[in-house]
């Protein structure tokens, strides 16, 4: 599941978007669903996010792509 | 539930990077703490209020539906439930409109409201489920029923909101029947009990004249098949619950045990045992044939059926010691699945159809386990001095079993309780019943 950011210099997220949106409403993809759910309050709990001091132009749009095979391992 | 994902490994990668393209950043790790919920009071007008208790003799039913909620939502171990005298906001607004800040402040990252009033003298309860990270609702029902059905109400408002917030179907709102026991062990009484997931309502089903062993629920959770002693005779019974109504299954002569019903309900199968072999049979319950599924001089017993019904798995001596076989429903195709160190039994399937839990002695050790279908990937979940008979959470999530202290040098200090596991091996804990316990089966969701 791929989530992209837009940052201020400052870590916090300004804006947060599913990519693969449609997805989510899709019959059968209740995991998706949640998934997404759950990385974005990931997100939101984890801002301001640790980022450089420098070079904003090249961090302020930035993709997040969330794996869940190994979490979801038992 | 992924938690706080350690984001701070973004500075590293975005140290690292030299491109100009959109910067990646690949997440395959999260901490899995459990998810932070408020489970608010559900509501009730004082007029509600007092109906309520002049009918139910409880008082506070909207506090107390919550309050089994709560108790749900912890025992899964996949929900904190935040204490409830650091809440801001009044039930009753917090349920028209939750201020997101006051909850969030609290650190809840969901948040549970709810409002009871009485219609026709049928409760009816709505609930909303609300993301707080988010600010907004993320499921909104009401249902109605009566009013004695209120905890009921409270374990099937936790199954909407963990399938919500899991993907996965919940468990709560299921019956756990077992044997339960009382007095020395040498001289011990047992008796069908039936009870509440969460251990209300418990009912006995037999006086505890004869005993009882291995009771098995059939699909819609109305027929009881156990192994009961009459004269001294193990033979397999079977039990209306609403009726009482108990037969013997099949005219066998000699000793039937280990039985189970086939996923449709239409068949039981069993163990037959007769001059020292015993074997695996169906019963058909609507025209009573009785037929053979294995023909082994060795003892085959224990059988499950998978879900879809097309494959049994049983366990065998036939290789010289106990271990795990699976076989097609009609006999055909035996295959053994179990090579690890040490004596394998009771396996069962998953509602899932892909696992097969168990129970292993190895070196004197008892382990409750899972294994794929075909033996691989074999992970013991808990290890103690004598447990055994997993039974599955209707989702094939938890795993349900019973386990016995060692009696000291007085004879004392016997006991029997059941536990449970989750899938992961985490989340082991005691499940309480009135008496001591024995041999669980789960049943399945008793709404939808």
């Amino acid at each position: 599941m791929r989530i992209k950011l837009e940052l201020k210099p400052d870590g916090t997220v300004i804006r947060s978007e599913i990519l693969d949106h449609a997805r989510m409403n899709k019959p059968g993809q209740g995991f998706y669903k949640v998934l997404a759910e759950s990385a974005l309050r990931a997100i939101k709990l984890c801002q301001p996010l640790r980022v450089p001091t420098k070079g904003y132009e090249r961090w302020k749009n930035l993709q997040l792509n969330f794996d869940a095979r190994e979490m979801l391992q038992g | 539930m992924i938690n706080k994902i350690k984001l701070s490994l973004v500075l590293l990668v975005i140290a690292i990077s030299q491109s100009n393209a959109l910067i990646e950043v690949d997440i395959t790790r999260g901490n899995l703490d459990p998810l932070p919920i408020a489970v608010s009071p559900l509501s009730a007008e004082k007029e509600t209020e007092d109906n309520l208790t002049k009918e139910l003799k409880e008082e506070n039913i909207g506090q107390k539906i919550s309050e089994v909620v709560e108790n749900n939502l912890k025992n899964s171990g996949l929900f904190n439930p935040l204490n409830r005298d650091a809440f801001l906001q009044k039930p009753d607004i917090a349920h028209l409109k939750p201020r997101f800040e006051d909850w969030s402040l609290i650190k809840a990252q969901a948040l549970i409201t709810g409002k009871v009033t009485l219609v026709n003298e049928k409760l009816r309860v709505e609930f909303r489920l609300w993301d707080v990270l988010a600010g907004k609702e993320m499921m909104a029902l009401a249902f109605t029923t009566v009013p004695s059905n209120w905890r009921r109400v409270g374990h099937i408002i936790t199954d909407k909101v963990y399938e919500r917030l899991t993907g996965e179907k919940g468990y709560f709102d299921t019956r756990i029947i077992y044997v339960a026991e009382e007095g020395p062990k040498t001289k011990r009484i047992k008796k069908l009990a039936i009870m509440d997931q969460d251990g209300s309502n418990i009912k006995y089903l037999t006086l505890g004249n004869e005993l009882v062993l291995t009771p098995r629920f059939n699909p819609t959770n109305q027929m009881v098949t156990y192994l009961s002693y009459f004269r001294n005779l193990p033979r397999v019974y079977l039990l209306d619950i609403e009726t009482g109504i108990q037969e013997v299954v099949g005219d066998f002569p000699g000793m039937t045990f280990a039985p189970r019903f086939s996923p449709d309900g239409k068949k039981i199968i069993m163990s037959f045992a007769m001059d020292g072999n015993s074997d695996i049979y169906t019963m058909d319950l609507e025209n009573r044939i009785v037929e053979r599924i294995t023909n082994h001089p060795s003892i085959d017993t224990s059988p499950s059926y998978s879900p879809d019904g097309k494959f049994i798995c049983f366990n065998s001596d036939r290789s010289g010691y106990q271990q795990i076989y699976v076989m097609k429903s009609d006999g055909t195709s035996v295959k053994r699945i179990s090579f690890g160190k040490g004596l394998y039994g009771t396996p069962v399937w998953s509602p899932r159809g892909d696992l097969i839990a168990f129970t292993k002695l190895h070196r004197g050790k008892f382990y409750i386990g899972v294994m794929r279908k075909d033996g691989s990937g074999e992970r013991l979940l808990t290890e103690n001095y004598y447990q055994e008979a997993p039974s599955w959470s209707p989702n094939g999530r938890v795993l349900i079993f019973y386990r016995e202290t060692k009696t000291d040098s007085e004879g004392k200090g016997f006991s029997a309780k059941l536990w449970s596991i989750d899938l992961t091996g985490y989340n082991e804990r005691m499940v309480k019943t009135e008496s001591d316990a024995s041999d669980p089966s789960w049943s399945s969701l008793l709404s939808n």
